[in-house]
């Protein structure tokens, strides 16, 4: 589904169209789900998440700014819903000082041994949750930043910081310099 | 770098969607069948209304100060500049100056005709502002 679409469909379900919402959940709620597991949230959790951040757009699609994709907003309120959960249940930890866990092996979407498995073993978890929504959810450095409340240029800094430092544990890694790796 | 970015994104794109099958069922059924909206519910142009009362006020206002103050030409013309002011009553002066010149303002009887004169052009004015 392209962003005009979503747009359009975010306009209808603005003016009470509930099968245009409907479509929306269909075509995003399992983008979202993937990368809330993808980033360290467990199966059942992301469920709850996904359901709450779909449920807190619809109370405001009123709201929705059409300039940004309708996925950027929908992930921002993802982002806010997960990180008030965590707030919630470790109330004097800082989630963003955190190290993604990864979840557990029957939950874990990563393929084990790939790139992304590494990423996430070598970068924090911001500068994880960064390279995954620029390149995983193919968002503009923009739309990172907006999704993880920072502005644009810490954004484009965070991506550069994590790929520099992916690439470089990666030649650093005999398995990894290998033409499957990294040619 | 340009390669890891590309096996970055053609590895994500073999990682699959992992939502369960009833995820999208329990969210719709989630979604209140009538959302409440945060709009007015009347439905009511309350910019508008505003304007219009804001009109009336001066109106009033300087009508009342202009009784106190016993009127002279420029003090009729003095509320009459607040309601110029307000965008959905435009030419007022305009529409004014018919009444001034044909009740020309010799004495306090002559004023208060004036003004009477005024008001209720001001009035349709006001009237006509409002939408409905």
């Amino acid at each position: 589904m392209t962003a005009v679409d979503d747009r359009s469909l975010a306009a209808a379900a603005g003016s009470g169209d509930a099968v245009a919402f409907a479509a929306l959940v269909e075509a995003h709620a399992g983008r979202l789900h993937r990368w809330l597991v993808a980033t360290g949230t467990g199966h059942h959790d992301a469920e709850d998440v996904v359901q709450e951040a779909f449920l807190r757009a619809h109370a405001a699609i009123d709201r929705y700014d059409p300039r940004w994709a309708f996925t950027t907003w929908l992930f921002t309120i993802a982002h806010r819903v997960r990180r008030d959960l965590a707030a919630r249940r470790r109330p004097h930890t800082s989630l963003d000082s955190c190290q993604i866990a990864a979840p557990p092996a029957e939950e874990d979407v990563v393929p084990a041994g790939g790139l992304w498995a590494r990423a996430r073993s070598i970068l924090n978890s911001d500068e994880y949750r960064a390279l995954w929504l620029r390149y995983a959810e193919d968002m503009e450095p923009a739309e990172v930043a907006r999704v993880i409340g920072i502005n644009p240029i810490a954004a484009r800094v965070r991506l550069h910081r994590a790929r520099r430092r992916l690439e470089h544990a990666l030649r650093a890694d005999p398995a990894f310099t290998t033409a499957e790796a990294l040619s | 770098m340009s390669d890891l970015t590309s096996r970055l994104r053609s590895e994500a794109s073999t990682i699959s969607q992992t939502a369960g099958p009833d995820l999208v069922t329990r969210i719709c059924a989630a979604v209140p069948a009538h959302r409440v909206r945060t709009v007015d519910c009347l439905g009511l142009p309350w910019p508008r209304l505003l304007a219009a009362a804001a009109a009336v006020l001066a109106v009033a206002s300087g009508s009342i100060w202009l009784f106190q103050a016993g009127g002279s030409p420029e003090q009729v013309a003095a509320p009459t500049a607040a309601v110029m002011r307000i965008p959905a009553a435009p030419a007022l002066d305009d529409l004014l100056a018919p009444a001034r010149t044909a009740m020309p303002a010799t004495g306090v009887p002559g004023e208060i005709a004036a003004l009477q004169a005024d008001l209720a052009m001001m009035a349709r004015t006001v009237r006509g502002a409002i939408p409905f």
